[in-house]
């Protein structure tokens, strides 16, 4: 039971490392970012794409920044809806996690 | 000359304008851009326009109509609490220009009155909060019966 234990804490690890990778490597093509927040800093992939807001009849012409990071990123600093961090020397909060259930999470931003 | 009723959303976007501290449209169905200056911005347009009673107020010269214009207040922000508040600081700012003179400083308005407001509106979806607040006016106003200019 222990050793099923072991391999699988090994195997969530090792896919964690993966996933690290793939995001630093993804990040050299474009996006790739630092992230600082007060409890540490971690690897991610920053995009801020157009949204729309509508009200109304009328669309808000809007960015919807994002990061694509690693989920154990999110938990070991303890980010939460409304943290503080900061990209690429602009501050941000967090407006939404959204975990994938496979080791990535995209975090959505607001000002 | 334009019929009245465009002479009356025209005069209320003026009286507006000099009064509110964003841009004032006359129109509403079109996108506005962020960084551009477009907000925090009033678009004024007309609604509905009734005669204010089931007789038309009319005689063999004339007809009365209540027309309806519409405020709708865009704001951006970054807290719902400061988004709200400068939603009601426009309303106020409309109020105060609306009512500064209730004829419009047009000949053939009677009177303008209040017609309430819709709970405001608020979109949570991109980097900024924005908000939007309805308000209501009614122009009471006369036209020949003849010639609606």
């Amino acid at each position: 039971m222990r050793m099923a234990n072991d391999q699988e804490s090994a195997q969530a690890a090792a896919m964690d490392c993966l996933l690290l990778r793939m995001i630093r490597a993804c990040g050299k093509a474009g996006g790739g970012v630092t992230v600082t927040t007060s409890q540490g800093a971690f690897s991610a992939i920053f995009d801020n794409e157009y949204v729309p807001q509508t009200l109304g009849a009328l669309e808000v012409e809007s960015r919807g920044p994002a990061l694509t990071c690693r989920t154990s990123d999110v938990e070991r600093l303890g980010l939460q809806k409304d943290a503080e961090l900061t990209v690429r020397g602009e501050t941000y909060r967090v407006r939404k996690h959204e975990p994938d259930g496979t080791g990535l999470s995209v975090l959505l931003l607001r000002r | 000359m334009s019929h009245r009723a465009e002479q009356i959303i025209t005069a209320a976007r003026e009286a507006i304008a000099a009064e509110f501290r964003g841009a004032v449209y006359e129109h509403r169905a079109f996108s506005m851009l962020e960084d551009e200056g477009e907000l925090p911005a009033v678009s004024v347009d007309y609604g509905a326009d009734d005669p204010p009673d089931d007789d038309g107020a009319s005689n063999f010269a004339f007809f009365d109509s209540l027309l309806t214009v519409e405020t709708a207040i865009y704001i951006r922000g970054t807290e719902e609490s400061t988004v709200k508040k400068d939603l009601l600081d426009a309303r106020r700012a409309i109020h105060v220009a609306l009512m500064a003179d209730r004829t419009l400083g047009l000949p053939f308005v009677i009177d303008t009155r209040y017609g309430g407001a819709d709970a405001p509106e608020f979109n949570t979806d991109g980097e900024y909060l924005a908000g939007l607040l309805v308000c209501r006016w009614l122009v009471h106003y006369r036209m020949n019966i003849s010639d609606p200019s």
